[in-house]
């Protein structure tokens, strides 16, 4: 059989042709996140330090008027939403993972045999709009809501005088917040316990260890990556969060997000929210610096075989 | 179809540092099948996908009837593969993966339909059309491979490690098969196996590769009889590999080589030239058990460690008084000479072995 | 001797099961009261009505703005998709300058928060003197959704045999024809689940929609927000937010039991009854939704 393609003599050591690899694959998204994403970063960096302005004819030039104000001014309204956000972000991660971990630990341990189905009846609800969970919270919490009618029905508390910090308060925002994500910190506290070795475990109850000594020495420690994976699941988004104040939160209830959201709706001075947006950037990224190696999602290694 | 003779020139492969294939030269005529042979990691299937155009040479030619392949896609050489995954396409007939070669070549119609079922009816398989990858046995599947393979007649076929997969009964049934497909076919086989028994049963030639190199490439009765290095006598099974010092040949045609102190042998096959420290190899059939004390060329004392019985034969353990062991083959027709060899060998029996002169090769 | 003892076991089956009643209890509310014959969402229930399904489905800003968002949604999971398909097959290249960075930077949207995320489009908008408009939003949810996509494509096609590629190459096709014949097909189960993933994001996203959404033309969420305003929406919003769980849910199903007819297809054997694993995982993937 003759080979119909003729090729020249001259031939140099290395790849015989030029071919697009396939990494070449992976230019188009990239450059997609590139201009869309870390465009939009770069400009409320540039809006932030006034070089750019959305009034149109003001001087752009640079100044660090806005971040100066923000980080170094006395008593500064933002500063402070800043840090109450930081707080809320914190103790909503932390009440989630406590309250996620007897769920993943019922899945794996109890629930052996339909664990995957308990999961998915776990995250059913997540498939439904958000924002529906939230007004339908919303019609819960409110003053003529169930929850006041049942709490007057059963007679802790008189007719016609509801219990008023359900709705519009710290409790609202941070009940609504700890629904949203319970059931994504129980996933990967329950991947951890499904890599465990239970019969790791049945060995050490052999050896002697009560159950609360395997617990507290094996199991705890054990699964100790995916409940810091857990913490970070809920921390990351939260510190951003600002739907959830928007409906169920008051005027002191609003979050670091919210500030951001009125410097571009309401009072329009792009400038000023731009600082607050990069803030926000920041702090995450920062967050991801330190905990982002517990968020292993596999993808940075090379297929097998690869590159040495 | 003619042709299918491939050749390979200074064929190198480099993966950053590591050289996994080190120049090889080799040369297959059409119509031959072709073992390459050699243990894990020493760049069988780097050749062979250097072959199949799936992997660029660093340097060196694949010729396949002459021509220079380098940058011919895979899709247009006249070579095809079995992989040793058998790589099926899970999500199509079995039919249809048959099919799929010559549905890229346009063939349509009755001549389609004609020439898959000829390729399922080769490899006995014509009932299974219509099942998916999935709905076979390993054995069903690696016939599916073959003949989706085959069915575009190309003149060389790659196979690596094709029966890798299969247990060891249904693997010797198909060897047998896969061989009378060759010859029913006609068309060039490039094997790559790295079980030596295998090689040797099927192959026409056999090219013994280590560490990217090809140590030897010979016909099977060759590679086994007349190993030119230690690699290869090793990795054939020749248990006897004895260290030893050659002291040369002195003109004529016997090396002398000292096995320990005083004791020297005679040897006249290998490399009879070569001094200074090198390797003595004698096959397990070609050494005779003879009652101790017996004297005269090419005699070492030893004494037998352990024997076993192997129905036809027997396996003689046995420690030789320069320190080496040999493992010595003896049939158990009756009629050695000399010693009671032939009613029992317990251990601890003191013996004489004869390592004649002309079986014992000197290797580097 | 088991890890949980029989009165652990008992409390932990307990407080699943109030988990459960918690996570339900709003859309229970909502379905109930959609059919409550009351303009106020609140006890005690004043009877059965469906005037307000009819209500909603006569109100064109509502029923307009949940088709834009179904609009919106597909136009968003398909681009999502595309790109992740690129994005995961670029990945699995052997050799791929830059691996850290590209991976780092494909999955960056994960984490940047949606409120500067959106803030900084609008921006950028601005800068290039482009209207805010829906394709803007859709462009805003592709951004978004891309790593859910990659995350659920990548690790399917990982584990395809890469011999599976070379066999089509090597029975002469085209790369673009293997990929056509062979790949796509194989990653199909994925493809149905990051087409939902993707869907259901931007379905529900409110914080890039509601800056990049012209006035005239809100999404669905950003829909919701306004009349949230308006108690005298609230009936129909919460009747038709009853019809979008139900729709949600079937859809999950729907997709969940695609996804297992094509694999099915695939294997060419039935598979074990639904138990849910793979859906989990495709889920585990959800950093947020
Ligand atoms: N793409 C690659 N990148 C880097 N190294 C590679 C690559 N492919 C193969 N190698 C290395 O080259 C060497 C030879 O590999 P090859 O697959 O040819 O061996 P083999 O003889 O087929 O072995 P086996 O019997 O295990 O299949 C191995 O050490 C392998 O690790
Ligand atoms: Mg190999």
């Amino acid at each position: 059989m003759a080979i119909s393609t003729k090729v020249t003599a001259q031939r140099s050591p290395g790849p015989g042709r030029f071919r697009p690899g396939r990494g070449s694959l992976a230019i188009p998204p990239l450059l997609f996140v590139l201009v869309l994403l870390l465009g939009p970063i770069i400009f409320i960096g540039l809006f932030s330090v006034g070089l750019r302005s959305n009034i149109p004819g003001a001087s752009v030039a640079f100044t660090s008027t806005n971040w100066h104000d923000f980080l170094f001014s006395a008593g500064n309204p933002f500063r402070k939403r800043f840090a109450y956000s930081m707080e809320v972000a914190l103790a909503v991660s932390i009440l989630t993972t406590i309250a996620a971990f007897p769920l993943a630990y019922f899945l794996s341990f109890v629930a052996r045999k339909h664990r995957y189905t308990y999961l998915l009846l776990l995250l059913a609800p997540f498939f439904t709009s958000f924002l529906l969970r939230v007004i339908a919270w919303q019609i819960m919490l409110n003053d003529n809501g169930v929850v006041n009618w049942l709490v007057q029905a059963i007679g802790l508390q008189p007719h016609g005088d509801p219990v008023k910090w359900l709705i519009y308060s710290n409790f609202s925002v941070g009940l609504v917040l700890f629904y949203s994500w319970v059931p994504f910190v129980a996933l990967p506290i329950f991947a951890v316990l499904e890599n465990m070795d239970h019969k790791l475990l049945e060995a050490a109850s052999d050896l002697g260890a009560s159950r609360l000594a395997t617990f507290l020495r094996v199991t705890l420690p054990l699964s100790l990556p995916g409940v810091i994976a857990g913490f970070v699941f809920v921390l990351i988004p939260t510190t951003g969060e600002f739907i959830t104040p928007l409906f169920v939160g008051g005027p002191n209830n609003q979050l670091f997000g919210n500030s951001i959201q009125s410097f571009f709706s309401d009072s329009p001075d792009w400038n000023y929210g731009s600082v607050l947006a990069v803030t926000l950037v920041a702090i995450v990224l920062l967050l991801m610096l330190v905990f982002g190696r517990y968020l292993n999602t596999d993808l940075r290694a090379a297929p097998s075989g690869g590159d040495k | 179809m003619t042709g299918g003779q491939v050749r390979l020139t200074a064929l190198t492969k480099r993966f950053g540092d590591f050289i996994a294939v080190d120049g090889i030269d080799l040369d297959i005529p059409a119509g031959e099948f072709f073992s390459l042979l050699g243990p894990s990691g020493c760049g069988k299937t780097t050749t062979l996908r250097m072959i199949a155009g799936f992997e660029q040479p660093t340097s060196g030619e694949v010729l396949i009837d002459g021509q220079d392949v380098a940058g011919t896609s895979p899709s247009k050489r006249p070579v095809n593969t079995v992989f040793q995954s058998y790589a099926l396409f899970p999500h199509l007939k079995i039919w249809d993966n048959v099919a799929f070669g010559l549905r890229r070549a346009r063939v349509r119609g009755d001549e389609l339909k004609r020439r898959v079922d000829d390729a399922l009816e080769l490899v006995q398989l014509g009932s299974l059309g219509n099942r998916k990858p999935g709905q076979l046995s390993g054995g069903q599947q690696q016939r599916v491979a073959l003949a989706r393979a085959l069915v575009l007649k190309p003149s060389v076929l790659l196979l690596d490690e094709p029966l890798g997969a299969l247990d060891a009964k249904l693997r010797r049934a198909l060897q047998v098969e896969l061989k009378q497909l060759q010859e029913q076919v006609g068309i060039t086989f490039v094997y790559v196996t790295h079980d030596q028994e295998e090689a040797l049963t099927m192959s026409d030639r056999i090219a013994v590769m280590n560490g990217g190199r090809v140590e030897q490439a010979a016909p099977p009765n060759e590679v086994y009889d007349e190993p030119e290095t230690a690699f290869v006598a090793d990795f054939l099974g020749v248990s006897n590999l004895m260290d030893a010092t050659a002291e040369g040949a002195d003109g004529g045609a016997a090396a002398a080589v000292t096995l320990a102190d005083g004791v020297v042998l005679e040897a006249r096959r290998g490399d009879v030239h070569m001094r200074g420290p090198a390797k003595v190899v004698i096959r397990p059939e070609r050494i005779r058990i003879e009652a101790a004390g017996g004297t005269g060329p090419n005699r070492v004392a030893g004494m037998v460690l352990r024997t076993v019985y192997l129905g036809a034969s027997r396996q003689v353990f046995v420690q030789l008084a320069t320190g080496h062991s040999v493992t010595v083959l003896v049939q158990n027709s009756g009629d050695e000479t000399g010693a009671d060899t032939t009613v029992d060998l317990p251990s601890g029996t003191p013996v004489t072995c004869f390592l004649p002169a002309t079986a014992l090769r000197v290797l580097s | 001797m088991r890890a949980t003892g029989r009165f652990g076991s008992a409390a932990l089956t307990l407080y699943f099961w109030a988990f459960v009643v918690f996570l339900i209890s709003p859309l229970v509310v909502l379905v109930v009261f959609s059919l409550n014959n009351s303009t106020t969402p609140s006890l005690p229930l004043s009877g059965f009505t469906t005037k307000w399904f009819h209500a909603a489905f006569t109100n064109g800003e509502l029923t307009g703005a949940l088709l834009r968002s179904a609009e919106i949604g597909v136009a968003a999971s398909v681009g999502a998709t595309l790109l992740g398909i690129m994005a995961s097959i670029g990945l699995t290249a052997k050799k791929l300058r830059l691996r850290s960075f590209t991976v780092a930077l494909l999955l960056l949207p994960l984490v940047i928060p949606y409120i500067s995320l959106a803030v900084g489009l609008l921006i950028l908008l601005q800068a290039l003197g482009i209207q805010t408009s829906l394709a803007a939003v859709v462009l805003g949810h592709v951004v978004i959704t891309l790593p859910f996509s990659i995350l659920v494509v990548l690790p399917r096609l990982r584990s395809l045999d890469p011999s599976m590629v070379e066999a089509a190459r090597d029975l002469g096709a085209s790369d673009l024809t293997a990929f056509r014949l062979i790949t796509l097909p194989l990653l199909g189960p994925s493809l149905i689940s990051s087409f939902l993933i993707c869907f259901v994001t931007s379905f529900d996203e409110f914080a890039i929609a509601n800056f990049l959404a012209p006035s005239g033309t809100p999404t669905y969420p950003v829909f919701l927000y306004s009349s949230s305003r308006t108690p005298a929406l609230l009936p129909e919003v919460i009747a038709v937010g009853t019809l979008v769980i139900a729709v949600s849910l079937v859809l999950v199903l729907l997709a969940e039991g695609g996804r297992q007819w094509a694999e099915r297809r695939i294997v060419g054997t039935s598979k074990p009854d639904f138990d849910g694993a793979e859906l989990s995982n495709d889920l585990a993937a959800l950093g947020r939704a």
